[in-house]
Parts: C-alpha cells; structure tokens; sequence
C-alpha cells in the first residue's frame, strides 16, 4: 500500500499534475478549476465538501491497491458518498456516453455497415449501463438513506447488491481492443484516435467507480447491518 | 484490465519492503503479474484457496524446520504450479534442491524473469498456445456460432464436441483476442466477414 498519499495541506493543483483523471472528479464535488496556490483543504472548504471525504476518493481513484480502513469509512458522512456517486451517474449518462455514441456515429460516416454493427453494440451497452445506474439509484441508494434514519429493509440487505453488481468496463475493454486491433484501414484516423482515448479514460473512470462502491459504499453498509444484526 | 495473458503469481515472504518491491517490478512485467501476497506461511495456507496461480514464490525460511525437506508434499495441492525459493541468507543445497526455481536477492529483474519462466510447469503445448494469437478453423467455427446467439449447448451440439470442448475453445478466443463479451465478440466476426449482417439480425 502506498504511504505517500495526498494529503490535506498539499496544492489541489499539485494532486492534478500528479493524476490528471482528477480533473473528472472535480466537477462531481462542484469545484471549479481556478484555485490558484490554494490547498486542498483550503479548497473544500470553500466549497462545503469534507476534505477527507474528497482526500479518499482523490486517493482510491490515484492510487492502485489503496483502499482507506475500516475506521475510516465508518467515520464517512456517507449521503456525501451517495451524492459523489449520483453526481457520476448523471456525468456518465448525460456526457461520456453521449459523447462516445457521437463519436462511434460519426467514424464512419461512409460506410453503412459498420455504422450499423457499432451503433448496434453500443445502443446495447448503453442500456446495460444505464440498468445498472438505474438499479443503485431507485434500489440501493434509497435502501442506504433508509438505514441511515434508522429504517430497516427486511427485504433487502447489501449482499445482493454485492453478488449482482456487475462489471461494466468489459465490453468498453472489447471495443478498445476491436478499435485497435481489428477495424480495418479505412475512413480517418483522427476520429478513431480521439474515441479511443475517450474511451481509455472512461473504463478507467468506471473501474474505479466501481472500486469505490465496492470498496466504500459496501463496506460502510455492511458495517451498519453488523450492528443492527446485534441488537 | 486486460490481465488474462499474464501468468500469475503469489508471494509469501515476510519482509514487507521485499513484497512490495516485486510488486513494483512484476508491476511493468509483460509475463507475469503478482496477485496476491503473504507474510507467512500459515497466512498463505488461510488465504490462498480461491486463487489459482501459476508460480508460487516462497522464502524457505517461512517454512518449520521439519516441514523443509518435504516442500513437495507441503505443496501437493499445487502439482501444476511452480514453486520458486526466494532467499536472501544461507539455505541449505539439498533444501533448495525440491524447488523449481531459485531467485536470489542480487537478481536482475530480467534473471528473475527468465528463471520464473523456466519454473512454468504449464505444458510446452500450453505454452505455445500462449504465444499463438491467430484463431485456429475450430476456434473460427465456435465464435460464428457464438456470434449468432447460440447457447454453449447448442454450439456442442452443432459442432458435435462437449461443452467442455465448447468452453475451452472460448476462452481461447478471449485469450487471443482480447474480447469477452457476445457483443464484442459479434462486432470482431462481423468486421471480419465470418458472419453477415443480415444473418446475425435474423
């Protein structure tokens, strides 16, 4: 595990020449680019946000294999954890996945073929994408806030969200691969440049997504249903 | 992300600055890739159930004194998995001798490397398979019918080989190609002509 982790008193500038994916996430805690020298903490209280709460997302989504302990993640105000992730969801829905139907849409605008193959897939893939959005936001999202006032499903618990909670980078992994590999030579090379780093950066954006609702969210949940099991 | 091709790894080696030194290393490797690591052997024995790797990389030291001389019994459960020493003070000759492979703690990276790769105890044939990227006719044959909807028993059925042969073939075509999902394996055989537009529509 990494002991040289972002910290409070740092530049939030110096956070984003070190990993520049954190621009993406400003924007979900509603900080606007402009800070000058000012720190971290600085920042977030500028902004309302819980510096350790933003310290452990700037963290997990910079940092392979960091995942804050236990103790931390009880102390977490978890709606700000909720909001974080819904203000991801709406991002996710409203901008990337628009942008790269877009994108794929106008690759090859000649060749009907293909616009037909890709726009098939993706439809595809948005849909499953937006399921699984759908399914934390009406199901799982709702059971957390109803634990957090003292109100207890007994026909839901974290488990099954767990089990069920599926990997959503795969297929944008299958068409980076057939971007790369396998579409052959025609129609122009800037386009299919420009939806493959677009396309790069939203895997990894999603992947870490999913660490943090893994890693996170369902931890802190499990850790409430521990202590209502108990009484 | 796109691990599948790397052999993996388990480490079990008390030092902690050791552990994540090889996986600083092992992290720019093309060949293998760590995944998991322990600080003692009985950590190892609790932990280690659910992974499957292809190299275990040991320190001798981490082993009871009366246990060193039986490693292959101690490993038994992992007949197909290569047990490689790590050591850094004197070990005996006829202990060491039970390894598939002895990594030194002056070893360059590319030694280690070479001295893992030789510690694989995957069969030659497996091992070509690994550096052949090209689908093979059979291979061809299952991705169509993947492509085409059809169900792991169906393929069997059609092609008149088992499940297990069905299953093999596909993870093969993952393997080589990179790609996992129906969709994207669909989009791979329609930009290559395997299947028509019109058929997999149907």
């Amino acid at each position: 595990m990494p002991r040289n982790l972002f910290t409070a008193n740092m530049k939030l500038s110096d956070l984003l020449f070190a990993n520049y994916n954190l621009i993406f996430i400003l924007s979900r805690f509603g900080i606007k680019l402009g800070f000058g020298e000012k720190t971290v903490e600085e920042v977030c209280l500028k902004y309302g946000v819980s510096t350790s709460f933003f310290l452990m997302i700037a963290n997990v989504t910079t940092f392979e294999n960091y995942y804050p302990e236990i103790n931390e993640i009880q102390s977490l105000n978890v709606e700000e954890l909720i909001n974080y992730l819904h203000a991801s969801h709406i991002y996710y829905r409203e901008d990337k996945i628009k942008s790269i139907e877009k994108q794929l849409n106008n690759l090859y605008e000649d060749n009907k073929d293909y616009k037909i193959i890709f726009n098939r897939f993706f439809s595809e893939y948005k849909n499953e994408v937006i399921n699984h959005f759908d399914y934390e936001e009406d199901i799982v999202f709702p059971y957390i806030k109803d634990l957090m006032h003292n109100k207890i499903s007994v026909n839901y618990n974290i488990n099954r969200f767990e089990k069920n909670h599926s990997n959503i980078e795969d297929k944008l992994d299958d068409l980076i691969n057939i971007l790369i590999k396998y579409l052959p030579v025609e129609g122009n090379d800037k386009k299919r440049e420009e939806i493959l780093f677009t396309v790069f950066l939203f895997s990894k954006d999603l992947y870490k997504h999913n660490l943090i609702e893994e890693k996170i969210l369902i931890p802190w949940v499990k850790q409430i249903e521990e202590k209502y099991e108990q009484q | 992300m796109n691990n599948n091709k790397l052999y993996k790894l388990i480490i079990v080696e008390p030092s902690e600055i050791i552990r994540s030194g090889l996986e600083k290393l092992f992290n720019e490797s093309y060949m293998f890739r760590i995944i998991d690591s322990f600080n003692s052997y009985s950590s190892f024995k609790e932990g280690s159930h659910n992974l499957t790797a292809e190299i275990i990389i040991i320190n001798p030291i981490l082993i009871d004194n009366e246990k060193q001389h039986s490693i292959k019994s101690l490993f038994h459960e992992f007949s197909e998995v290569g047990i490689v020493a790590l050591i850094y003070s004197h070990i005996s000759s006829d202990i060491l001798r039970q390894y598939d492979g002895i990594i030194e703690i002056n070893d360059t990276f590319g030694k280690i490397e070479s001295i893992l790769n030789s510690a694989l105890k995957v069969t030659d044939s497996k091992k070509d398979l690994y550096n052949n990227h090209e689908l093979t006719d059979r291979e061809k044959d299952v991705l169509i019918a993947v492509a085409k909807g059809l169900m792991n028993k169906e393929i069997a059925d059609k092609l008149n080989i088992s499940i297990h042969t069905v299953i093999s073939h596909r993870k093969n075509i993952t393997r080589k190609t990179g790609i996992k999902s129906v969709s994207g394996l669909t989009v791979y055989a329609l930009i290559n002509n395997l299947i028509d537009k019109e058929e997999e529509f149907l």
